[in-house]
């Protein structure tokens, strides 16, 4: 499989790439069952903290009441779109408000239908988000409306990873106190240019010296480039190997086997 | 292993080091050094621009006419044309045509202009177009007009009466976030107003002044258009050195110059021909010295390269796909007149449908396309259904290709080109929708595919010719440049030959890995240099056995497709053994399912290698979420419940990387990282104590093992990375002198 996918790399053929895609369509397909035992990993582990009631067993609970939960409220709740007489009675407002909500557009207009459909055509998707102007039919458009899953997500999961990510800026300021002391002539240096890096991003860096930016510009162009050129050479090299290593047997550490 | 330092001697470039008995390493360097500077001598530039083989032309009062011995083509035709005042007029875009024909017989006025779509892939030839160069720089910014913010507005609760009160809650904080920006750009819009009038007229001033070409010590660059894509394009820069262009466009329009036969044949050194009077062209233009067209060496289907270059180091590319071959055409629309009046009530269909999900029998040659012009034409008409042949196009149980041609009417003259609906009943069932396009008939069919581009073998013979004319100049370009190339018949290409330094990169390199695994297998001492971090490996494993505690092994957040988890895999399998036979615990969180079972695999045949299979715990190694940040969460969670005593950090991070690092320090544990993700190495390094950067993460199983095998892979590694650093010095003194042979080398071909 490996010699094969050097081949394919080197090969334009229509052939190719369909066993290009059909490779990757495989790819997803284990990921599709993988998950499945990965889900039954994440069970068993917590149910097995619950059974030895370790610390921290309240957790598990969490984690297995957060599951379900999603799972139900995704599963269940939709609402029909009403007949199109009764549709056509709402107002615009609240019209567009059901369709913008269920990714579906409104048109008011012929030539606007034809573009949309044109539009929609061409992207490989299905009118069915185009409803006709009222002198047409809606073509047994159906909107589905999950209100419990959505507001879950919205308004538990995206903040916790807001959360999470906002995190970073903390965890930064608190790794340059301690990365930056120059207790050595290179963390001196690391010092040194941390500090115009920051002046040089920030108004005030301009206002010192109006060359500022583009010093640091250079900084980040010149020195730094070289250096992260020169690791990706090593790393690109080093990937090779690597696959040139498992390609051909030499290394099945990975497998779970061993290297003779 | 010891390691007798007096028989090996440290160059001063760090990690790399010779012993002393390796005189042919710097033989081999000392040949490719030999190698290349030969291929400096000769690969010199060529001479000078064509443009001073061509202004003597100029010069001579037969401007943009170049006369051959025996062979005045159009001097008797085409009247003398004055030299023009060389009075700043104005500034004049040029623009590169390029023209088509099948037919080579035809006049130069009668073959096709066409467009040039700047791209690589699959792509239809449409309507004329062209790139030329304009000036570009300074270009002030036009400010706009001033355009105040509406307001939204606010929905009435009696219209969500009969709904759920949380679709009227939604619309309420939709209005008040559009009120919000409403209000935020009234405040723009406020101090914005205030200043615009002077904008407009700096605007006003700036242009009046670029306009006059005013700027002192300007220089203008003429290229191709600037949403060119293709970088091959942007390379064929057209530069003049002068501050304003002058030229005299008070010629008059050129007349119908009747049949020019084409000379087919004509050498190469006399590039422009006039067709027709014009102004002359800048003296300093550069033009192209040689246009040339091939088969594409890189695709899959029938490309054409059309190429031209101003000199050895430009060249501009770019990409004709012709149209398949009609298989029935007739003859008789082969002779259609120049400039066809179309019928724009007739159509051709042609149709390829996607029909994946119905069983087609083997003799299938029935189907029914039911098209909905209902859509298009808005006047009631009733769909229309014909039945077409069966052309299948790819696999037989994936697509369909159904192939109609025929004629009908629609009343609504305004159509074009449009998308319609199309479904197809094949052996009575119905298939997925499909594209079907619907263009005009001028004069040749046309095809449209909805399945993946595909381009079929062409089997016309298809010549081309390159020439420049004004930016508004209609029709045939005045200025043709010939070319002696014969036609060109666009063909699949099996392999991909643009690609040939890569392919011949790496079989060197696999060949030296190669050579340096049957070295090792013949027990030849390999040096490798220490790396910190795998160093304390086993010390930070005894530490952990030695507090109770476990080891948590985070294997980054890739896929088994990442290089860098596999890497860390095979690290995995390492620390478990050391962790069996030191009889800890190894904690080894997932982010994803299938490392997750590699991980577990792997961490039991460690135990099982170490002899203490029952010790293993499959619990241990577990999958959290796909989630970046819930891994995140739940593994700074582990760290802040569990504490371990060593935290590894072995493969692909992302953002998190300072959330998990800032979170184990924070735990007291010793943290060792590894990872070839470049924005991350900063964090790890700052936050752990050792880390193993870019390829020292890939060198870690053969570092921990000393495997013979895998150190021998490791030292074919450093013997490439010397290589291409004496490539890269080399190259750089090259380009220095103004020589990029070797980036050109290393540079793919398209």
């Amino acid at each position: 499989m490996g010699i094969i996918g050097i081949i394919l790399f080197f090969s334009p053929t229509q052939t190719a790439q369909a066993l290009r895609n059909d490779l990757s369509n495989w790819g997803r397909i284990i990921l599709a069952f993988a998950m499945i035992v990965g889900i039954y990993s994440l069970l068993n582990h917590h149910y097995h903290k619950l059974k030895r009631k370790v610390p921290g067993w309240g957790y598990s609970i969490i984690v297995y009441v957060g599951m379900i939960m999603m799972v139900v409220c995704g599963w269940t709740y939709k609402i029909e779109l009403p007949e199109r007489e009764e549709f056509g009675t709402w107002s615009p407002a609240k019209q567009e408000l059901l369709l913008k909500m269920n990714g579906a557009r409104f048109v008011d207009s012929e030539e606007e239908r034809v573009r949309v459909n044109d539009e929609l055509l061409t992207r490989d998707l299905p009118p069915k988000g185009v409803i006709d102007t009222p002198e047409g039919h809606l073509d047994g458009l159906e909107i589905v409306r999950r209100v419990p899953i959505i507001w879950l997500y919205d308004f538990i999961f995206v903040p916790m990873q807001a959360t999470m990510f906002s995190l970073l800026a903390f965890y930064i300021a608190s790794a340059a106190y301690r990365a930056f002391r120059a207790r050595t002539p290179e963390a001196t240096v690391l010092l040194v240019t941390a500090i115009l890096m920051m002046l040089g991003r920030v108004p005030i860096g301009e206002l010192i010296w109006d060359k500022f930016p583009q010093f640091t510009d250079w900084i980040l162009n010149t020195p730094s480039m070289a250096v992260m050129r020169a690791i990706l050479i090593g790393v690109g090299l080093g990937m090779i190997a690597t696959s040139i290593r498992i390609i051909f047997g030499i290394e099945r550490t990975y497998m779970g086997g061993g290297g003779d | 292993m010891g390691i007798n330092k007096n028989r090996y001697r440290r160059i001063p470039l760090k990690g790399f080091s010779v012993s002393k008995g390796r005189w042919w390493t710097f033989l081999v360097l000392g040949v490719f050094i030999l190698l290349i500077l030969p291929i400096f001598a000769v690969a010199q530039p060529e001479g000078d621009s064509p443009t001073e083989e061509t202004q003597p032309a100029m010069e001579e009062g037969t401007e943009g006419l170049v006369e051959e011995a025996g062979e005045p083509v159009l001097e008797d035709v085409v009247p003398e044309i004055s030299t023009p005042p060389m009075d700043p007029v104005e500034t004049v875009k040029y623009h590169f045509f390029i023209l088509h024909t099948t037919d080579p017989t035809l006049p130069v006025q009668e073959w096709d202009i066409l467009d040039r779509f700047p791209t690589n892939t699959s792509y239809t030839w449409q309507e004329p177009a062209y790139f030329g160069f304009w000036k570009t720089d300074p270009n002030p910014e036009d400010p706009g007009e001033l355009v105040e913010p509406t307001e939204p507005e606010k929905p009435d609760e009696a219209d969500f009466a009969d709904l759920p009160k949380e679709l009227y809650q939604e619309a309420i904080g939709r209005y008040e976030e559009a009120y919000k920006e409403y209000e935020d750009d009234l405040e723009g819009f406020a101090s914005y107003s205030e200043i615009h009038p002077r904008l407009l007229e700096e605007y006003k001033q700036e242009k009046a002044a670029f306009d006059q070409d005013t700027y002192p010590n300007l220089m203008h660059y003429y290229f191709f258009e600037r949403d060119v894509p293709n970088k091959k394009a942007k390379q064929a820069i057209y530069k003049l050195t002068v501050d304003q262009v002058e030229i005299d466009v008070s010629q008059p329009e050129p007349v119908d110059m009747g049949t020019v036969p084409v000379e087919s044949g004509a050498p190469i050194d006399t590039p422009v021909e006039a067709v027709g009077p014009a102004p002359p062209l800048p003296s300093d233009l550069k033009l192209p010295t040689e246009f040339w067209y091939e088969d594409r060496t890189n695709d899959g289907g029938g490309a054409i390269a059309l190429c031209w270059s101003t000199s050895s180091s430009d060249n501009a590319i770019t990409t004709y796909i012709p149209d398949p071959p009609p298989s029935d055409e007739p003859e008789e629309e082969k002779e259609a007149p120049v400039e066809p009046e179309y019928d724009l009530n007739k159509f051709e269909i042609n149709a390829w449908l996607y029909a994946p999900d119905v069983d087609v029998p083997a003799d299938l040659d029935d189907i029914t396309l039911t098209v909905d012009l209902r859509r298009l034409g808005g006047e009631g008409e009733a769909p229309l259904e014909f039945v077409g042949i069966v052309d299948k196009v790819g696999k037989p149980d994936y697509n369909l290709g159904l192939h109609y041609r025929g004629t009908f009417t629609i009343a609504d003259p305004k159509i074009g080109k449009h998308l319609i609906r199309a479904k197809a009943t094949i052996a009575g069932k119905k298939t997925r929708q499909g594209k079907v396009s619907l263009q005009k008939i001028l004069g040749a069919p046309v095809t449209m595919s909805n399945t993946e581009d595909s381009v079929s073998d062409n089997y016309y013979t298809h010549y081309f010719k390159l020439g420049i004319d004004t930016w508004d100049h209609e029709g045939t370009p005045r200025w043709i440049i010939q070319q002696d190339s014969p036609g060109v018949v666009a063909s699949t290409n099996i392999w991909n030959w643009a690609k040939w330094n890569t392919l011949l990169i790496v079989i060197l390199y696999m060949i030296g890995i190669f050579w340096f695994i049957s070295r090792a297998r013949k027990g030849a001492k390999l040096f490798v240099r220490r790396i910190a971090g795998l160093d304390h490996m086993e010390e930070a494993i005894g530490r952990a056995t030695e507090m109770g505690k476990p080891i948590l092994f985070v294997p980054g957040i890739g896929s088994m497709a990442d290089v860098a988890t596999i890497a860390a895999m095979n690290i995995l399998g390492q620390v478990a053994r050391k962790v069996a036979e030191y009889d800890s615990r190894i904690i080894v969180p997932n982010k994803d399912p299938i490392v997750m079972t590699v991980a577990q695999e792997v961490t039991q045949e460690g135990f099982i290698d170490a002899g203490h299979p029952d010790k293993y715990n499959r619990d241990d190694v577990f999958f959290l979420t796909e989630d970046q940040f819930s891994f995140t969460a739940a593994v700074d969670g582990i760290m802040v419940r569990d504490k371990p005593a060593t935290i590894l950090f072995m493969g692909m991070f992302y953002a998190e990387s300072l959330i998990l690092a800032e979170t184990g320090a924070g735990t007291g544990a010793i943290q060792i990282a590894g990872t070839d993700a470049l924005h991350q190495l900063p964090f790890f390094i700052t936050a752990c104590d050792y880390t193993l950067i870019g390829e020292e993460l890939y060198a870690a199983s053969a570092y921990l093992s000393r495997e013979p095998l895998l150190l021998g892979s490791l030292k074919g590694q450093d013997m490439a990375k010397a290589i291409i650093f004496a490539f890269l010095f080399v190259g750089v003194i090259l380009a220095t002198f103004g020589n990029d042979i070797l980036s050109r080398l290393f540079n793919s071909l398209s």
